[in-house]
């Protein structure tokens, strides 16, 4: 009976959306508050009715319900209760009723932070956030219905894939569908300013913190999905270039290209219609991501519970979503008024131009290059497969001018204003580098490719310092004096500073896992020792134990440093009988300087086993740089007094 | 604003220099090492065909195991990368190269990503010239 009440819950939810579409159209053109009020009661009802709806599924994972189809094809019994409800959105049905929980989130959010914006404004916001709501809903009740039942009753479920039994992957999606969906937000605000043909600035200062919290939450969700494949899938890397990798990868590019040209329509009325494609794209981007892994046009370690039938529904939602909004901005696009810009070439405005141009055209070459092994495919039967070494040639070409201008822009004014200390800065910019890559060429020999990328990291780096040091100086404040100089830098715009540390960090940590990483292959057997690198292993032991859910095979083996034991190592395989599949876990020692990364594989007492050791050196930086930037994009809307109003 | 960058020229000379300096103590190694290395560099541009989405330098699968071999055994015997390459592919089709070769078919793909930005390019200096003060 329960779950037939979060079914009729949605059903409601999607009857009442288009009535609430239905009363947004007819008022569309009226001024009073009167539409606003009944468009802002109508998003939090549709809020609470999904959040029912939504906690209800969960409600029946954790009892495991086996009488929904859901749960006895996705859950277990024995299943830890942690899993049992990240199981939830590990399934198609499931993780699009979260999407859609959190698009009501978000539309109830804005129309009660936004409120003090133009009404007429914020209903057509509202109005398109439900427009999407009914399209997914209706993709959810017609083609994938959580709350199906099962004819005949089942023992036990089928348990969920094991490769998604892990804490890493229990956040991964949340994390992700919390930024695609928040750039719903930068959408109907596009769409919205299309619909009413106006635009101010004050439109530009109410959607940052928006775009801003969907930045941080989909690079949290993408470094998450990232370090799950490090340590989950056993293959030592980080970043394979899958399809579905790219889906998520190509709305953060576009989020970061828009995070950054708003910040120009912040100060002046310029950039209009670029800066309403780039939001309608963001989206666009999103919802193809979203598709692709839930379509099966994409096929992938990820792309779980793919079913190509629902495909048609998939092209008409994507149609109107990203067709509609785009022959709207071919007719209302030039009625934007906007002001001259008068900048100079050395601007933040010119700065954030060119970033905008190499981040969009990085985005097109990601996209190339996922989608033209299916086009070439259906257009000939050509078979190609793309890896990484197409987009080392394509892709870093393109996002090292990015990373080089991150450095400079920064330190450039807005507007035309002649900078007065711009050359010492850019001096003293150069010198450090320079300090900076002599040291790396003396540590450790490395490659062309490997310095510049080393080196566009200490560029970075040292960028944000220099640009710290002159505020401080500017603010004539004695460096010996630590708790003023403190004070200061907490008042600057630290935000900025801390996702910039983060790209540097996290470049870094690419450059010393792209290039200095080592590896060793070999079968052992027990009681065997072997070098790898500078230290040695021992095989110890290999033993069955038993999981909560599974069984494992657990090795043991020691790590040697000049003959004395440092640490001990356990990798294992798993076996889980309810899913009949095996699961490799990595045995992985992090520090800060990098991982030690020890992989089991096939074998038996008589033969050995196959053994794999990586060094990855600093790859723990990767994830942490990626937590900065996060977390520079955080504080950056705590710290602006002008989002905080919104936010509070 | 000229003298930074003359330093700027300066600099990126000598990090040319110093780069060439360490690219060339890195190609003299040779023997056992380099067949390696070669080896690791090739598979990683090989498609494990029966897995999805790896290299056969990622993967433990018995088929990538047999090419390693069949590479390594390849290049002790002098063989070079490109006669390599090819005896794959004519072997198993354009699809086990990872690194999609530059054909006609290709040739959007390739280029498509650089055609993009000089078009873009274009509109932005386009947009400079029209707003500068």
């Amino acid at each position: 009976m329960i779950p037939e009440i979060g079914h009729i819950f949605l059903i409601i939810t999607f009857v009442a959306s288009i009535m609430q579409i239905l009363f947004w159209i007819y008022n569309i053109n009226s001024f009073h508050g009167f539409t606003v009020n009944i468009l802002k009661k109508s998003a939090l009802i549709n809020f609470l009715l999904i959040m029912s709806s939504f906690f209800i599924l969960t409600y029946s994972f954790i009892i495991s319900d086996f009488s929904l189809l859901l749960v006895s094809n996705n859950s277990h019994s024995l299943k830890p209760l942690i899993y049992k409800i990240s199981g939830v959105w590990g399934n198609h049905e499931g993780s699009l009723l979260l999407w859609v929980l959190i698009l009501s989130a978000f539309t109830f959010l804005v129309s009660k932070k936004n409120s003090n914006i133009n009404p007429k404004l914020l209903s057509s916001i509202i109005g398109v956030q439900t427009l999407i709501l009914s399209l997914f809903l209706a993709f959810i009740l017609f083609t994938s219905n959580p709350f199906e039942r099962v004819e005949t009753l089942p023992l036990d479920g089928r348990g969920l894939n094991p490769l998604l039994q892990d804490p890493g992957l229990a956040l991964h999606p949340p994390m992700l569908y919390i930024g695609y969906v928040g750039l719903s937000v930068a959408f109907s605000f596009a769409v919205g300013a299309l619909i009413i043909g106006e635009i101010n600035r004050e439109w530009a200062q109410q959607m940052m913190p928006w775009i801003t919290i969907a930045w941080s939450a989909l690079t949290i969700g993408i470094a998450l999905g990232s370090w799950w494949a490090y340590y989950e899938l056993g293959w030592g890397g980080w970043w394979f270039w899958d399809p579905v990798e790219n889906a998520s990868f190509m709305p953060w590019l576009i989020a970061t290209a828009l995070l950054h040209s708003v910040r120009v329509l912040e100060k002046k009325l310029v950039l209009v219609n670029w800066i309403i494609l780039l939001s309608i794209l963001a989206f666009s981007f999103s919802l193809l991501g979203t598709f692709i892994v839930r379509s099966g046009l994409l096929t992938s370690v990820h792309a779980f519970a793919s079913d190509p039938s629902r495909g048609v529904f998939i092209l008409i939602i994507l149609a109107i979503a990203i067709g509609g909004p785009l022959i709207l901005y071919a007719f209302k696009s030039s009625s934007f008024k906007e002001q001259k810009m008068q900048f100079n070439i050395l601007s933040k405005e010119s700065a954030i131009l060119i970033n905008n141009l190499f981040l969009t055209t990085a985005t097109a070459t990601v996209l190339i290059g996922t989608l033209y092994p299916l086009f070439l495919d259906a257009f000939n039967g050509n078979k190609i497969s793309i890896g990484p070494a197409y987009y080392n040639a394509t892709f870093a070409p393109i996002m090292a001018p990015v990373v080089f201008l991150m450095a400079i822009a920064p330190l450039l004014n807005w507007g035309q204003h002649q900078q007065k200390n711009l050359s010492k800065k850019f001096i003293f910019l150069i010198i450090t580098t320079f300090f900076g890559i002599i040291c790396l060429c003396i540590m450790e020999q490395s490659s062309l490719f490997a310095l510049i990328c080393g080196s566009l990291s200490i560029w970075l780096f040292s960028g944000v310092v220099t640009d710290i040091i002159a505020k401080i100086k500017e603010a004539k404040i004695k460096f010996n004096k630590l708790s003023q100089v403190f004070f200061f830098i907490s008042k600057i715009n630290l935000g900025i500073h801390i996702a910039h540390i983060g790209v540097a960090v996290f470049l870094a940590g690419v450059t010393g896992e792209q290039f200095y990483k080592t590896e060793y292959n070999g079968r052992k057997n027990i009681g065997d020792f072997f070098d790898v690198g500078e230290k040695s292993l021992e095989f110890k032991k290999i033993e069955m134990l038993d999981g909560p859910n599974y069984k494992s095979q657990t090795a043991t083996f020691n790590l040697l440093n000049d003959g004395k034991v440092i640490n001990v190592l356990k990798p294992e395989k798993r076996f889980y009988p309810t899913e009949q599949s095996q699961t490799t876990e990595a045995a992985i020692l992090s520090d800060f300087l990098g991982d030690t990364y020890l992989v089991l594989g096939d074998g038996n007492k008589e033969i050995g086993w196959s053994i794999r050791v990586y060094f990855n050196p600093l790859i723990s930086w990767i994830w942490g740089g990626a937590c900065l930037m996060a977390l520079g994009g955080l504080v950056s809307i705590l710290q602006n007094r002008k989002y905080r109003k919104i936010i509070k | 604003m000229l003298k930074s960058i003359n330093m700027i020229m300066l600099l990126f000379c000598l990090v040319l220099t110093m780069s060439q300096y360490t690219l060339l103590a890195e190609t003299s190694n040779s023997g056992e090492n380099f067949i390696i290395n070669k080896t690791r560099e090739i598979s990683q541009n090989i498609k494990c065909l029966v897995c999805q989405n790896q290299s056969i330098d990622e993967s433990n699968s018995e088929i990538a195991k047999d090419l390693k071999v069949l590479i390594k055994n390849k290049l002790k015997n002098g063989v070079s990368d490109d006669e390599i390459y090819n005896f794959l592919r004519d072997r198993y089709g354009d699809s086990i190269l990872l690194k999609p070769p530059l054909k006609t078919n290709t040739i959007l793909l390739w280029f498509l990503p650089f055609i993009i930005l000089v078009f873009g390019s274009f509109f932005v200096i386009r947009f400079f010239k029209s707003n500068y003060k």
